[in-house]
């Protein structure tokens, strides 16, 4: 099993695991542990984390360190598999890592073509002038973009029902930075709390369930818990909001041709991405590239059908009309999809590479069996699943849940719930320590940032210990 | 994909697999006419394809199997994504710094003859291919040769036919030079430096035709235009870490055996360090009123403008953002749709009926001659999936036809199609056409000398 783990690495973005864990090889792989390899490893990810985390004022971009970063790990680990004869497992654990990056990118490539085309046919404009006709404030927003993906990571993939929540935010806080930035590390929080208290919510809680450790109807026991967990740093977070309406006046805004059918499609490309999950098996990632698919051919349906006076026109024309202060001039429709497409946020999707490589080789290397191993070995249960959720702040998740699993603590079924519960939510301690975080890093361009979620992390922090507590106090039945 | 679970060959879904993947190549290939990129079909096809796949094995319960094998698709994927990237980047980073443009300026300025140039256009197009695309190498040298030939349209024609070969010819003993190639390599069937072994056929492929061609190049002398230029700031470094990158990509799949893609990551970090580094050293210049004078741009620096173009000069994402996304695209799709008809079991089907029943020689100059009718790399990367147990002389033979067998038509090639629409008319099919005889005797003349030459 140990032998298994080593080639379950990296695997940042909650997708299904089996599919890394096939290469077992029979020859015994060198151990990098206690080599200079394994120490170049840590120091190197280690200064790469630092350097990303002082990125505002070095003004060096965080991506340039971190691929470099995980370059060098994996340059590292190679170099010491040469030294031993056989390099294969190294090389099919580099490409399995490389692989689940694809998945990521793609993922976020297919959505983020959808948001840049929903948001060049004016979609989001028209959705806040409806938000502002129904009197929602932005605090008001705030508590029902939390509930709702509170309630929808319980069934889909966290990573999934933060982006789409991620866009609602994006498309009403426009102009509101700071509404922006409360609202995703709420999402962030809301969706690792919901995913904790279902088995097919994430990853981790996906493994102990069908490892038979706790039943399906037992998870459920979690959900007083994780909600405490989400409504702790909510309250908090809800005070800073700006208590204004998004904004004061309304604007004639008309959607573009075809801004009904994207949206259409949007639905439709999500519904995909689940059901090629639980359905097909297949990767979500594909599911967003055939949805990606129908965007193309439908934006090449309006391109081929565009009526020659169509809204170009009537636009120019509106803008000629009224040249008035603050009105925003709408630019007419690009049919063209890949500029869409190219518009991504590269800095952080670079940078995710080197850290999936990265964590991924320390990963393979046993960095993670060794401190799952150092936990449960001198630490009393509890204590081990409190901290072993407090680094799933900084480590994947799954990556952790498995590492130990194949260790098989003896340990009762209150602390298993323990270590879901603490998995679960201990991601949301950092942006960069569950999918949902790392998605919406990506989406927001900045708005949502590292340093804005961190400035949270006593109110995150306070929260999740409340959950612990309130574990012990409503399940003690199961120790 | 070696063990398939279920033989799929006789069932319905095989068979309308086949139907999409054919129609989708077929809406691909029509792209001009009908004015829908690539890429869209074809994405649309793969999902298809996989949905129909998918749905029958989850239904037997086995959702794991095809799981596996859609995700060993992805990571193939993921290394030419990877390494595209990285090599479109620095392209970029190239053109911004107008690299490219004080190439043809300088063999504008020079007054070249036209055979002078006839020649000079072929060789430059056969180097440069080598290392970077060869529809950029082709566009490139395109756009010279309709300067030069303003007035010559015959000129114009008789040169993009050979640029083409050059260019076909070039990438092809190259793992940088091409798709194909570089597929060849990913998949680690050849290793870098044995791909090299492929330059003399390559040259006698390049050089049979333009042989033949040079006597009926016009004897003029056109006009020079413009006057060369000093490259600008950076643009020397760029180039020599895009040559680092090559050497690092090359050594860690020899000496690592990482997939070269790695290798390009590492070069990509080279390439983001050294925009850091220049963009540290023009803030200093904006600070230090004396150092400005160094490129005599002082007084626009103060300029308020100036920041936002400044910036996008020296923020090397603008260059990663400007990807040929058609084209990556494309590749998603053909890669998905091959390998769902491979796991399907088409493609074991087609590699019996290649290799078994034809000697591999004769299937991989087949396989060569269909490439002038199909896209290089949707043809090679079949190949590569079919995997069928041929020689590394036999591998190598593969890529060669492939890589030059597009040259024999028009359309065979993207740097063919490329200068199709870039000459808007003085190069077209039939004017291709009438050289494809003499491309033909190359082809089979590169063929024979790699025979001779590689295979014992």
């Amino acid at each position: 099993m140990t032998n298994n783990l080593r080639y379950l690495v990296g695997i940042i973005a909650g997708l299904p695991v089996s599919a890394f864990a096939e290469n077992l090889v029979a020859s015994q792989p060198p151990d990098l542990i206690h080599h200079w390899a394994g120490y170049f490893s840590l120091a190197v990810i280690v200064v790469a984390y630092v350097s990303a985390m002082l990125e505002d004022l070095t003004m060096l971009r965080k991506s340039k360190s971190m691929v470099l970063g995980g370059t060098l790990v994996w340059f590292a680990i190679l170099l010491a598999y040469r030294q031993h004869g056989d390099v294969h497992p190294a090389v099919e654990a580099f490409k399995s890592n490389l692989q689940s990056y694809m998945e990521l990118l793609l993922f976020i490539m297919a959505s983020m073509t959808y948001l840049n085309a929903m948001e060049d046919m004016h979609v989001f404009d028209a959705l806040r002038n409806w938000l502002v006709g129904a009197r929602f404030g932005y605090r008001k927003l705030f508590w029902i973009t939390g509930i709702l993906v509170f309630f929808l990571s319980t069934i889909i993939n966290g990573l999934t029902a933060g982006l789409l929540m991620g866009a609602v935010v994006l498309a009403v806080g426009k102009g509101n930075p700071r509404f922006i930035s409360l609202a995703c590390i709420n999402i962030v929080v809301a969706t690792n709390a919901g995913g904790s208290l279902s088995p097919l919510g994430g990853i981790s809680t996906l493994f102990v369930w069908q490892k038979g450790l706790v039943g399906f109807t037992q998870f459920f026991t979690l959900f007083i818990p994780c909600l405490v967990n989400f409504l702790v740093p909510a309250i908090a977070m809800s005070f800073a909001i700006p208590k204004v309406c998004p904004l004061l006046e309304t604007q004639n805004i008309t959607l573009q041709r075809g801004a009904v059918g994207v949206v259409f499609l949007f639905a439709v490309t999500i519904a995909l991405a689940i059901a090629f999950d639980m359905v097909l098996r297949l990767p979500p990632a594909a599911g967003m590239m055939a949805g990606l698919s129908f965007l193309q051919l439908y934006s090449f349906y309006l391109k081929s059908t565009e009526p020659p006076n169509g809204n170009g026109f009537a636009q120019s024309l509106a803008f000629e009309d009224e040249p008035g202060v603050g009105r925003e001039i709408l630019a007419p429709y690009s049919y063209d999809i890949f500029e869409k497409v190219g518009r991504l946020e590269w800095d952080t999707l670079l940078f995710f590479y080197g850290a999936m490589m990265g964590i991924g080789g320390l990963g393979f290397i046993g960095y993670l069996d060794a401190v799952s191993q150092w936990l449960y070995g001198q630490h009393d249960p509890t204590e081990a699943n409190v901290l072993i959720g407090l680094s799933s702040a900084m480590v994947d998740n799954g990556t952790l849940m498995f590492a130990v699993l194949s260790m098989h603590p003896g340990i009762s079924q209150g602390q298993w719930l323990l270590l879901t519960l603490t998995l679960g939510v201990g991601g949301s301690l950092m942006a960069i320590g569950s999918a949902p975080g790392i998605g919406l890093l990506g989406l927001t361009k900045g708005q949502y940032s590292f340093l804005g979620h961190l400035k949270w992390f006593p109110v995150i922090l306070i929260g999740y210990f409340a959950a612990i507590g309130v574990h012990f106090l409503v399940n003690a039945r199961f120790f | 994909m070696s063990n398939v679970p279920l033989d799929l060959t006789g069932h319905w879904v095989g068979f309308s697999a086949i139907a999409i993947f054919c129609t989708a190549y077929v809406f691909a290939m029509l792209e001009d006419t009908i004015m829908m990129r690539k890429s869209k079909p074809m994405v649309f096809a793969g999902s298809l394809i996989w949905v129909l796949i998918a749905s029958i094995y989850a239904t037997g319960g086995l959702g794991e199997e095809s799981g596996r094998a859609f995700r060993a698709i992805l990571e193939g994927y993921a290394e030419l994504f990877l390494f595209i990237l990285v090599s479109m980047t620095y392209l970029n980073a190239m053109e911004q710094r107008g690299v490219f443009d004080n190439l043809r300026i300088w063999l504008l300025s020079k007054g070249f003859g036209y055979r002078k140039l006839f020649w000079i256009t072929g060789i430059l197009s056969f180097l440069l291919s080598a290392v970077i695309s060869n529809l950029s190498t082709a566009l490139l040298m395109g756009s010279v040769v309709m300067v030069m030939g303003k007035k010559n349209p015959k000129f114009v024609s008789i040169a993009c036919v050979n640029i083409v070969v050059a260019t076909n010819a070039g990438g092809s003993f190259s793992p940088f030079g091409d798709i194909t190639t570089l597929l060849v390599w990913q998949k680690g069937i050849v290793p870098f430096t044995h791909f090299f072994s492929l330059f003399l056929p390559s040259v006698v492929n390049f050089l049979v035709p333009a042989a033949i061609m040079h006597f009926f190049v016009p004897k003029e002398f056109p006009e020079s235009v413009g006057k060369p230029q000093p490259l600008q700031h950076g643009a020397k470094g760029i180039i020599a870490l895009f040559v680092m990158t090559i050497i690092t990509a090359a050594s860690f799949e020899n000496l690592l055996d990482l997939p070269p893609v790695a290798g390009m990551m590492a070069g990509l970090t080279y390439l983001s360090f050294y925009f850091f580094y220049l963009y540290k050293i023009r803030v200093e210049w904006k600070h230090d009123p004396v150092g400005g004078k160094a490129d005599g741009k002082t007084g626009q620096l103060g300029m308020p403008n100036e920041l936002p173009e400044t910036k996008q000069h020296f923020d090397v994402f603008h260059s990663v953002a400007r990807l040929e996304w058609d084209t990556l695209l494309y590749f998603y799709g053909v890669m998905t749709c091959v390998g769902g008809l491979s796991f399907i079991g088409y493609l074991t089907f087609a590699s019996k009926l290649l290799y078994t029943d034809l000697s591999p020689t004769n299937a991989n100059v087949l396989i060569g001659i269909i490439s002038a009718f199909i896209d290089n790399g949707t043809i090679m990367y079949t190949v590569l999936t079919m995997a069928p147990s041929i020689s590394e002389p036999q591998w190598l033979l593969v890529t060669l036809t492939t890589g030059v067998g597009g040259s024999m038509l028009a359309i065979g090639s993207a740097a063919g199609i490329g200068l199709m629409g870039q000459s808007k008319g003085a190069y077209s099919f039939i004017s291709h056409l009438k050289w494809t005889p003499v491309i033909a005797l190359g082809y089979a003349s590169s063929i024979f000398v790699h025979l001779l030459l590689n295979v014992s």
